[in-house]
């Protein structure tokens, strides 16, 4: 009797600590080989800079600018912290992009350069209306490539918890790393302008996230479109910046209802966000939304052919996409992509 | 030609340029509702574009002093409040501004300044289905609406599908409550410690019906 229950309780011992290795593992994404890099291209722009430089691009990680320094709008109308990019001589600023680079894949690096090349289009444009006009941060609203800034929350670190935030005007990449894990969200992809000519060819930053969006609405059968399909107009992102910590009842059509071929039309147009962080975090981000594909939901508002000011939105448990052409213009995009469950890191500190 | 290039110039100088970082003739109304056991929670974010900024303004300045001061931000909340309309169970809710909060005249004025308010309403519903109705019609011409409903922090509380109109200026959802466990055993509880004390005091002890022993797990009844 007596050893039955010692054998009982080693066993429960056994898969309690088995249990707790397998969340572990759960609650990892990424791995540790890609945090030390970035963290040596952190720390090998840190020492690019001067003294006060370096005090302006830091700051500790929970501070407010962890939740207020990012937003969709220029310079000039939102002050952003951090060391911007037009403040750093050449070898500085290759040295920051070079942190940005080693914390993406090389696709959302891409995505990040194209959607700053298309601010400096359209500062070549003119701007805008509200060019020239004095911000609050005394400056008239200024475009372009020089407007982005960097900075880092918490100390650089293989092993605690830290945050990279670079942004400008249509773009905010929030980098939270715990170690091994990297995170993403939240983030807010845009562009304006959608569509342009740069050195002889058209690019579109987010062409793909139209695209895909499209193809996949139009993939659906009548009676799925109209459960995807809101009764309503949606003109703008429901939880864009100033939005964290919300999460919103889903609405639209269930990804079970959708076939295999569906659900995975439905991945690949996620990937679109998930897959510009570095490619070991987002395979393992990928997975994750794939094993909450139950709990999905994918709404729609607006016409459904290509090339029209439609919105939509992806939502799981883990996972909240929403894109939003502004104003009825369809050059004009906004996103974000958020983590309900794990926003700046929260879930990957939570289980440290 | 000549003609066709001044007429080009002239709409080139009226027409808006495409090129702009966000909304600007359109006052933004976003609202959040959540739902707990005792009350009903809206938010509402008002964000007034850049070519509507300066009339929003002026419609909260009353003295005309370029300051947003508190008391003017009261009556405006009051104000937006009364064009607020919620019931539950199609019974009218009042609304009373619990909280506000305003971003800096000057980033309203640029169109990316936002006013805040958190109105309540005391809504302890029962346990059981119920049909929660909301609508805005604070400055319906040349505003968009947003509105959605927070998933509850109550576990107890489940939301169904939302209707709403085409421009999102009502919003009707269906929620259960359901009763909590503690709701449910605590009332049984005291009930079966009535019924034995007072089946005691009578001298009398009861043995339950035959039938429902099996199922139950607390030990033994005394006969």
């Amino acid at each position: 009797m007596k050893t039955t229950r010692i054998v009982v309780i080693v066993v429960a011992l056994v898969g309690s600590f088995t249990a707790a290795a397998f969340q572990q593992s759960r609650t990892t994404q990424g791995n540790q080989a890609t945090t030390d890099k970035v963290v040596a291209a952190a720390n090998a722009f840190l020492q690019t800079l001067s003294p006060g430089q370096r005090a302006a691009g830091t700051f500790g990680f929970d501070a407010p600018e962890k939740h207020n320094g990012w937003s969709n709008l220029p310079s000039g109308i939102f002050r952003r912290k951090g060391v911007r990019l037009g403040d750093l001589n050449a070898r500085q600023r290759a040295a920051a992009m070079a942190v940005v680079q080693a914390a993406l894949s090389k696709e959302g690096y891409q995505k990040v350069t194209d959607i700053m090349n298309g601010d400096e289009v359209l500062k070549g444009e003119g701007g805008g209306r509200t060019g020239g006009r004095q911000g609050p941060a005394g400056r008239g609203v200024q475009f372009g490539q020089d407007e982005y800034y960097i900075a880092f929350l918490g100390t650089p670190s293989s092993t605690a918890p830290w945050l990279l935030q670079f942004g400008g005007h249509h773009l905010a990449i929030n980098v939270t790393f715990v170690a091994a894990s990297s995170v993403m969200t939240p983030s807010l992809p845009a562009a304006q302008p959608a569509r342009y000519v740069l050195n002889g060819q058209t690019v579109r930053p987010l062409g793909d996230e139209n695209d895909k969006g499209f193809a996949l609405i139009n993939a659906l059968d009548a009676k799925q479109r109209g459960d995807a399909i809101l009764k309503y107009e949606v003109r703008d992102l429901v939880l864009g910046p100033g939005e964290d910590g919300r999460t919103i009842m889903p609405e639209g059509l269930r990804v079970s209802a959708m076939t295999s071929r569906q659900q995975e039309m439905l991945l690949d147009l996620a990937h679109e966000w998930v897959g510009i962080l570095n490619d070991a975090a987002a395979t393992a981000k990928m997975a994750e939304i794939k094993a909450n594909l139950p709990q999905t939901w994918f709404a729609w508002s607006g016409p459904t052919t290509n090339g029209s000011p439609s919105y939509y939105r992806i939502q799981g448990p883990t996972v909240l996409i929403e894109w939003a052409p502004q104003q009825g213009d369809v050059m004009h995009i906004h996103t974000i992509y958020r983590d309900p469950t794990n926003d700046y890191g929260a879930k990957f500190i939570a289980a440290r | 030609m000549m003609r066709r290039v001044l007429v080009f110039l002239l709409l080139t100088l009226v027409l808006p340029w495409r090129a702009d970082a966000h909304r600007l003739d359109e006052l933004l109304q976003a609202t959040r509702i959540s739902v707990d056991a005792s009350s009903i929670q809206i938010e509402l974010a008002l964000s007034p574009g850049v070519d509507v900024a300066d009339g929003f303004i002026q419609s909260i300045d009353l003295n005309h002093d370029g300051t947003l001061d508190e008391g003017e931000v009261r009556d405006f909340g009051r104000h937006v409040a009364g064009a607020l309309t919620l019931s539950v169970d199609r019974h009218a809710l009042p609304l009373s501004v619990a909280q506000w909060q305003v971003e800096p005249i000057d980033a309203l004025r640029q169109g990316i300044g936002t006013i805040r308010l958190v109105a309540r309403a005391e809504a302890g519903v029962a346990s059981g289905r119920h049909v929660l109705m909301f609508g805005n019609q604070f400055q319906p011409a040349g505003s968009v609406y947003l509105v959605n409903a927070l998933t509850p922090a109550d576990s107890h509380i489940h939301f169904g599908q939302p209707q709403r109109d085409a421009q999102q200026r009502t919003f009707t959802i269906d929620y259960v409550r359901n009763a909590s466990w503690s709701a449910v055993v605590w009332p049984a509880v005291a009930a079966a410690l009535i019924v034995i004390v007072t089946f005691r005091r009578g001298g009398t002890v009861v043995s339950p019906p035959s039938e429902a022993r099996p199922g139950w797990a607390f030990g033994r009844w005394r006969v």
